[in-house]
């Protein structure tokens, strides 16, 4: 029997007339209700036989009268009324006891306007089926349908009796209804989509009715969502017939523990549930993650994810990198402890681990952070990075291996290196000399950690080809010496924002007589015309400093143009009120001051803010940045 | 002569004639011409757009007018475009009873404009946003049809969320 393939045809062809494919509806429909008539009275009572209908009065299929009626309605919208009729008439030849013939021709005949018409085909019907249910009352019928089958012919009724009172003619009818306004009731369902598509955590909207959450958990919306910090397995589980309508799931966790994680691992492998970006607020054991995922065969979806993020309890294998193929964002924070317990990885589906490791992702932002000093992972390989982030590690005897490293890295645009032992600026430039590479940095962050000062005298200007054409630069904590650093500035041209601070060899004019060689603002501005956005922190500048970029200023402006600068000189303990009002006097350049960790009277602040039109930032109670200036990696 | 014009016949028999570059707004109408005059209407050109009602077709007719020279951006990227807001004129134009708004963006779908159908989509979407269950039920005249028991389970399916 061909009743499977009748019933697939017939839910395509209702795909097709839903997303207003009509040809395609059309074509199926016809293709369908020309297999049917082939059906032999033999086959016939088959079918009626295998769904259990028995008809008291004719034989036929019983789907053949709704694939009629969908064709007529198909017709119709393609305004092919006349063949939309014939299908309606052909229905009532089959069956003349049947509610949708009746409903589809009188359908037909009020899309003409023809009232009359339509007002004789309506009383037939409800005429010839009341005798039916009569003769038959125990044969079932659709009760909405007869229903409407009688409120039409009614409404037509009074219609046409209105009219013949001669009242002036109204427009077409209309039925009366209880104004349901219920948008997913008037709009087709790709509609509706484009409507939930703009909306965010479209389950809030589940609850309205039954007809709103069933329709929204059929449509298929591109979306993450935010799981609630702490979760538990449990509500995890209850939301997954929701994370399955979502194309892809976007995971931040802080599971509450080990157990909960798992159990929430274990319900994405199951489910076979989508993620693009897995993050983890919470220290994993790597070996145990290793072991669970080897548990499930390494079934976890891995390929869907692009980006991941986690705590680890030690530098991890390399196996991590060979997990996710198609990862493009890698982000590891190791917290290790000292305690020496070794527990060993051990994997039992071996053969597929090896054939893991064939595959290298497409890493293009690599964040590793530790809390330990100790060796960089993963530095064999080669990664085409963007963005690369080192923070806390130890370079000892690996200084080539990281040349190596960030050569491959030729589209590299922003290097984070910030408090790792054994590697200094100078030895940076070496690097950046023997492994000659291409890329161009737009940001660097250099904040070293045991600093030997250099003036970086060995250099030639051409040394510092990859650094041309940084727009941002921070050196906090830096072994650059006064010449060294307006070397360097000699080849940003194009710098906009520049960090400095808590260096041992950077010196401003201020109120202390020592022997020391000064850098002044002016020196900076003119190598560097485009900065707007200068950090002087933590520097030993005072309000006589203040009075000293006041007059770099004033004569910069006769050489060339800065305007709208931000200035940061926080944690300069010595500068108070009066050494901002010496700063700010007869300039207009700055628009915003930061000064962070000193306390200032706030009504001097409010005075400068009111007299120079400067937006003055100042938290006296901030003191995280101080050690490792503003916005650091390093974990506390 | 004037020159031909684009006649279309709402469900309920009203005829409009168009100017054809104010129809042709319409993708679907603008496809129909090319495939039948592809070198340009020569004569009146009638086109029967039988769902959707007279007074519908007027206001969708006048958005094509009032945009008959706007040229709208194509495959801008869909968060753009997301997140670009309605401009005033079709804020203002759209300002109907749902009823009649529901009409306009079926019509917009049918005929195919899209600029139509997305303003007409983000003005739903803005009726509905930030909405609780029940303003939404008592904005559109919905009934909860949900037992305490049934509306207890989606609450549970929920639990996964900070925000509820």
């Amino acid at each position: 029997m061909n009743e499977e393939l009748i019933n697939d045809k017939l839910h395509l062809s209702k795909l097709y007339f839903k997303s207003n494919d009509y040809r395609n509806a059309l074509k199926t429909y016809t293709e369908l209700i020309l297999l049917i008539e082939s059906y032999s009275l033999e086959d016939l009572k088959k079918v009626n036989e295998h769904y259990n209908y028995n008809h008291p009065i004719s034989t036929f299929h019983p789907k053949l009268i709704s694939i009629l009626d969908q064709r007529a309605a198909t017709y119709e919208k393609l305004n092919l009324l006349d063949k939309a009729l014939r299908d309606g008439e052909k229905i009532l030849k089959i069956n003349s006891f049947d509610v949708k013939g009746y409903l589809r021709i009188g359908k037909i005949h009020k899309l003409r306007n023809d009232h009359l018409k339509c007002f004789k085909i309506y009383q037939t019907g409800v005429y010839t089926i009341r005798k039916f249910k009569e003769k038959y009352p125990e044969f079932k019928f659709n009760r909405d349908l007869w229903h409407k089958l009688v409120s039409n012919y009614n409404e037509i009724n009074s219609f046409l009796k209105s009219d013949r009172n001669s009242k002036p003619p109204e427009p077409p009818l209309k039925k009366p209804r209880i104004k349901n306004l219920d948008p997913l009731n008037y709009l087709n369902y790709d509609v509706i989509e484009h409507v939930f598509e703009l909306l965010p955590n479209t389950y809030k909207y589940h609850l309205v009715c039954k007809n709103w959450y069933q329709t929204l958990k059929l449509l298929r919306l591109n979306r993450s969502v935010q799981l609630k910090s702490r979760i538990l397995s449990r509500e995890f589980a209850n939301g997954i017939p929701y994370f399955k309508t979502l194309k892809e799931l976007e995971l931040t966790m802080l599971p509450t523990n080990d157990t909960e994680f798992y159990r929430v691992v274990e319900l994405i492998v199951n489910n076979r549930l989508k993620i693009s970006k897995f993050e983890i607020f919470k220290i994993i054991k790597l070996n145990m993650l290793f072991s669970k995922f080897d548990k499930f065969n390494f079934n976890f979806g891995f390929k869907n994810i692009r980006s991941f993020k986690s705590y680890v309890d030690k530098s991890p294998h390399n196996l991590i990198i060979h997990l996710f193929p198609n990862l493009t964002h890698l982000e590891l924070i190791i917290k290790a402890d000292n305690s020496k317990d070794h527990d060993s990885l051990v994997i039992n589906n071996k053969s597929l681990v090896r054939k893991l490791y064939d595959n290298v992702p497409p890493i293009e932002t690599l964040v590793l952070i530790s809390n330990l000093k100790q060796p960089i992972p993963f530095l064999s390989y080669s990664f085409n990075l963007t963005k690369l982030v080192i923070v806390n590690f130890n370079f000892e005897n690996i200084q080539h291996k990281f040349g190596i490293f960030l050569q491959r890295c030729s589209n590299l645009k922003d290097l984070i290196l910030e408090n790792n032992d054994d590697f200094s600026f100078k030895m940076f430039m070496n690097n950046l000399i023997n492994y000659k590479s291409d890329f161009k940095l737009n940001y660097l962050m250099f904040r070293e950690y045991s600093i030997s000062l250099t003036s970086l005298s060995e250099f030639e200007l051409s040394d510092f080809n990859n650094l041309t054409e940084l727009t941002k630069l921070d050196l906090y904590s830096t072994s650059l010496t006064n010449r060294g650093l307006l070397k360097l500035l000699g080849v940003t041209k194009n710098l906009q924002s520049l960090v400095l601070g808590s260096s041992n060899y950077l010196f401003f004019k201020n109120d202390i007589i020592n022997n020391y060689p000064k850098i002044s603002l002016i020196e900076i501005l003119e190598r560097c015309c485009k900065l707007k956005h200068i950090s002087l922190v933590d520097l030993n500048l005072d309000n006589v400093s203040c009075r000293k970029f006041n007059h770099d200023l004033t004569n910069f402006s006769k050489i060339g143009q800065v305007q709208g600068l931000t200035l940061e000189l926080s944690f300069n303990v010595n500068i108070n009120g009066i050494g901002l009002f010496n700063l700010l006097s007869k300039i207009d350049a700055i628009r915003v001051l930061v000064i962070d960790g000193i306390s200032i009277n706030q009504q001097s602040l409010q005075l400068i803010e009111r007299n120079y039109g400067v937006l003055v930032k100042n938290d006296p109670l901030l003191i995280k940045w101080r050690r490792f200036g503003v916005n650091s990696y390093v974990l506390d | 002569m004037s020159s031909p014009k684009v006649i279309l016949t709402s469900s309920d028999g009203e005829k409009f004639p168009t100017d054809p570059k104010v129809a042709e707004k319409s993708i679907l109408i603008k496809n129909m011409i090319v495939d039948l005059s592809p070198d340009g209407l020569e004569e009146d050109f009638e086109i029967p757009v039988p769902n959707v009602r007279a007074t519908v077709l007027q206001k969708v007719l006048d958005w094509c007018e009032h945009h008959k020279n706007t040229i709208f951006p194509e495959d801008e990227d869909e968060d753009t475009k997301k997140t670009t807001p309605v401009d005033e004129w079709d804020r203002n134009f759209l300002k109907v009873d749902q009823e009649m708004l529901y009409e306009i963006i079926s019509a917009a779908n049918y005929l195919n404009i899209k600029p139509l159908l997305d303003a007409g989509c983000k003005t739903v979407a803005e009726m509905i946003r930030n909405k609780s269950p029940e303003e939404l039920r008592k904005i559109f005249n919905i009934v909860n049809d949900f037992t305490p028991e049934e509306e207890a389970a989606i609450r549970r399916e929920n639990e996964w969320a900070e925000d509820r």
